[in-house]
């Protein structure tokens, strides 16, 4: 009894001590999701995620620590495989996530919009795949979203540009396809703006910074077909309205030459 | 002496020297170990931490708890969790080198020296977990390789300076836990901190999220759709424009000469045939010459086509009759022999036939222009300007038409049948002299179908009688033209309007002649146009031969060859001694017979439209 009136008192004086249960089942279930077959994330172990931190002093690579919770997550070029967990919005302190460079895949949790503080994303290079949350555009204060070379899809959600803190944006080298949002290729005001090196390499991606759509939907094949055709038939109409009318035209004058050779003389 | 010289002058070098080396070699440690010592003592150190900081010692790079680097400069001061209490000192400022000042978790109170805004190699700074007060001094902002700035649970009171907002290195900022006030700053590096930095103070907390998002709406792809129909519809608008304007101008073009839609087959020149003098035309020749058929050059309108004025490229004047499309089906040789036949009449009294075009399409006939029209025309179409017809010069029509016909009945092998004697078909060339026009063209018309189209209408009153019943013709029944046409020559009015004068008067045509011969009332008779300009011995004579002419059985007619010889005064009288003879007789029979009967036939076709003459013959 002591001993746990001691702890509890330990526990109040020194409250950066206390290890985060959130913190500590995302972590747990990131390093389940995620594969690391080069052994390369030294001393992710069950106990060091039961306190991976004690004030700003973190026990886990990879990791910033502050006041107690994770602060950053760093766990670049680490050849890391596998998968994002959704339970990752447990480190509710989480600022910043950098995991890029590594052969991660599958699709970017929608709960990651659960990561209210978050700043920076970083999921460059990897393997992801499926489309970009929109819901990532309810992290207010992102600042980076930098996604470029993976393997995503879809469209780019226009929710995106509301992201007023927004500076860094990079979708380059994905699947993406559309229209890109006017409030990230435009941007007004004073929001920082993105050129087209943020969207180059996304085979169906068009509009502003990048060049308009070529096709639009229809083939070029399929317009000149349409225009030939829709010219065929109107040449076929108007030509049987000109024999009409010549026909009638002809049958009037035939009337009048008749009228004309009774009065004309023979030659 | 002199060593005590030498020993003064060296010790009191030496003296110097030491001096100097006292004063240049420990300024540099010396300060730095004065700051910190300075630190040490304003500081109190329950716990013995600061035990190693000997003063005394060249530099503080032995001291625990402090690093240098390799040129001797504190780089590193590490007290955190040491106990300490006390305030800082302005001095601090002087570690031009400090990296990382950790004083974190002690009990320092008092303020944040702004000196501390000098060491500008400073990353670190951890001033957490301590009872500091005062505000953040604004010199910090200096520090602009600082990427750790802790300086939270603290009593720190004030605003947060904006030049912290230029240390663009600044990664880990927490403010927390102090009493600080005023706006936040969201701008430059404030960017990146979210509330979790600046928790626990009285701070104006931004409307840092933005307005929620999250109304998705999807990028409308209508509006794309909707482009790409504008597209497609244009492109189709375009092309059919341009489909179209071929069309139309093709209508347009059909409508300026709407008879001249014929295809230009290039003309066969074929040197194998030499028809005579007979001359063959390519059609382009002849568009060229007629202004490509134009409608103002038309000089009459025939049964058997319409006929044009051309002029050739060597400057001479002609008609181009263009044969009716429909009636020009016929097999080419055959045409070529029609025309071949045509063309061997040569006589000064007759159309000479040129040359002839032959397409696939086409067939034309070309003929010299004849300057002064028509002998109807003249007799009836005279515009004011021109004289009348005289009378010597209707005696040399009379004689010439009929030296022409009896060529065309004696002198030619076959022999031609003109079927269209009249006025009409009498022209006149520069000197007046009666050319006969239009012959043969019957027979060669004739070849293909049974119909007798327009070639009779506008001939009624020509037509001999036994023509009209029968259908055979025979040169007689151009005798009989002829007499009709003498009669206009004369009358200067339409055979048409000549029989039906006879009708009205209820009196046979040429009872009424006859009536008027007798009576000698001239006046009545004559053209009017003659003014009385003749001589009544020679219309009574030319009378005779008209109505010798026109008598209903075409053995009684006389040959042309007589007629001409009639006109050249030689048995005109015996011949007319004779029918008066037989008339005499004939009158007698009639009143018990009807000997007119072909004249009833004739009368009947009065009434009928020229339509009704097209049937079969």
């Amino acid at each position: 009894m002591g001993i746990w009136s001691n702890l509890f008192v330990l526990l109040l004086i020194f409250p950066f001590c206390t290890p985060d249960p959130n913190d500590e089942m995302c972590l747990t279930h990131l390093s389940q999701s995620l594969q690391d077959p080069l052994k390369n994330l030294q001393n992710w172990t069950k106990s060091s995620f039961a306190k991976p931190c004690d004030g700003f002093t973190s026990y886990l690579q990879g990791a910033t620590c502050n006041n107690g919770r994770i602060y950053k997550l760093s766990l670049s070029n680490l050849s890391l495989k596998g998968t994002i967990s959704p339970y990752l919005s447990n480190c509710t302190n989480l600022q910043a996530l950098d995991l890029s460079s590594n052969s991660i895949s599958g699709p970017i949790p929608l709960e990651l919009q659960f990561l209210v503080n978050l700043a920076v994303l970083n999921l460059s290079a990897n393997q992801l795949s499926g489309p970009i949350p929109e819901q990532l555009a309810i992290c207010a204060y992102l600042n980076v979203i930098d996604l470029h070379d993976n393997k995503l899809n879809g469209l780019i959600p226009q929710q995106l540009g509301l992201l007023v803190r927004l500076s860094v944006f990079d979708v380059s080298n994905n699947r993406l396809s559309g229209p890109i949002p006017a409030s990230l290729g435009n941007r007004s005001g004073n929001l920082p703006r993105f050129n087209a090196s943020s969207f180059d390499g996304n085979k169906d991606l068009y509009g502003y910074p990048l060049p308009p759509k070529k096709n639009n939907g229809l083939s070029v094949l399929a317009i000149v077909g349409i225009g030939l055709g829709s010219g065929f038939l109107s040449l076929v109409l108007s030509f049987t309205a000109v024999c009409i009318w010549l026909r009638v035209t002809e049958q009037k004058l035939d009337a009048e030459e008749g009228k004309i050779s009774q009065l004309m003389p023979d030659y | 002496m002199m060593d005590q010289w030498v020993l003064a002058i060296l010790g009191s070098a030496s003296v110097f020297l030491c001096l100097i080396g006292l004063l240049l070699v420990p300024v540099y440690g010396n300060t730095e170990g004065d700051a910190l010592n300075a630190l040490r003592t304003n500081l109190a150190d329950p716990n013995n931490v600061l035990q190693s900081w000997d003063p005394t010692l060249v530099n503080p790079c032995t001291w625990f708890h402090v690093t240098c680097n390799s040129e001797n400069s504190v780089t590193r001061v590490d007290l955190g969790n040491a106990n300490l209490s006390g305030q800082l000192v302005p001095q601090l400022g002087q570690l031009q080198n400090l990296q990382y000042l950790e004083l974190y978790s002690n009990n320092i109170s008092g303020r944040i020296p702004y000196e501390l805004g000098n060491l500008t190699n400073l990353v670190s700074l951890d001033l957490y977990l301590n009872k500091l007060t005062g505000p953040i001094p604004d010199t910090l902002g200096k520090l602009q390789r600082l990427r750790f700035l802790r300086l939270n649970n603290n009593s720190l009171s004030g605003g947060i300076p904006m030049s912290l907002t230029t240390v663009t290195s600044l990664q880990v900022l927490d403010l927390s836990n102090n009493h600080l006030t005023g706006p936040v700053p969201v701008n430059g590096s404030f960017s990146f901190f979210t509330p979790i930095s600046f928790a626990n103070n009285q701070l104006d907390v931004p409307p840092a999220s933005p307005p929620p998002p999250i109304s998705p709406t999807p990028p409308s792809p209508g509006v794309s759709n909707s482009a790409t129909g504008a597209i497609a519809g244009g492109v189709a608008a375009g092309a059919a424009l341009l489909f179209a304007v071929p069309a139309i101008l093709l209508a347009w073009w059909r409508r300026r000469k709407p008879q001249d839609h014929f295809f230009d087959v290039p003309a066969e020149e074929d040197p194998e045939v030499h028809l005579g003098q007979l001359k063959r035309f390519s059609l382009r020749e002849l568009q060229v010459a007629t202004d490509n058929f134009s409608n103002k050059n038309i000089l009459g309108r025939g049964g058997f086509g319409k006929v044009y004025k051309g002029r050739l490229a060597d400057g001479s004047l002609v008609a181009v009759k263009r044969l009716k499309e429909e009636r020009t089906q016929g097999g080419e040789l055959q045409f070529q022999t029609e025309v071949e036949m045509i063309s061997m009449a040569v006589h000064r009294n007759l159309l000479r036939l040129w040359g002839f075009c032959m397409t696939a399409t086409e067939r034309l006939l070309v003929y010299p222009y004849m300057a002064n029209g028509s002998v109807a025309s003249r007799l009836r179409e005279r515009p004011e300007s021109d004289e009348p017809l005289g009378w010597p010069i209707r005696k040399c029509i009379a004689l010439g038409s009929a030296r022409g016909l009896a060529y065309l009945h004696d002198h030619c092998d076959p022999k031609i049948i003109h079927r269209d004697v009249k006025a009409a078909n009498i022209l006149l060339d520069e000197e007046y002299e009666a050319v006969v026009g239009d012959f043969g063209l019957a027979k060669l018309m004739d070849y293909k179908d049974t119909h007798v189209t327009t070639a009779v209408r506008g001939t009624i009153g020509h037509i001999a009688p036994e023509y009209l019943s029968t259908g055979k013709s025979s040169e007689k029944t151009d005798v009989f033209g002829y007499g009709v046409m003498l009669l206009e020559l004369i009358t200067g009015q339409r055979a048409f309007d000549l029989a039906r004068l006879a009708n009205d008067d209820d009196v046979m045509l040429l009872d009424w002649v006859k009536g008027l011969l007798k009576d000698e009332k001239y006046e009545t008779l004559v053209d009017a146009d003659l003014q009385g300009n003749y001589n009544e011995e020679e219309v009574k004579q030319l009378i005779q031969v008209a109505l010798l002419c026109t008598q209903s059985s075409p053995m009684e007619r006389p040959k042309m060859s007589e007629v001409v010889r009639m006109l050249e005064g030689d048995g005109l009288a015996e011949r007319w001694e004779e029918w008066q003879k037989e008339e005499m007789f004939r009158q007698d029979f009639t009143h018990a017979h009807h000997p007119h009967t072909d004249w009833i036939i004739a009368d009947s076709t009065y009434n009928l439209r020229p339509d009704e003459l097209s049937g079969p013959r």
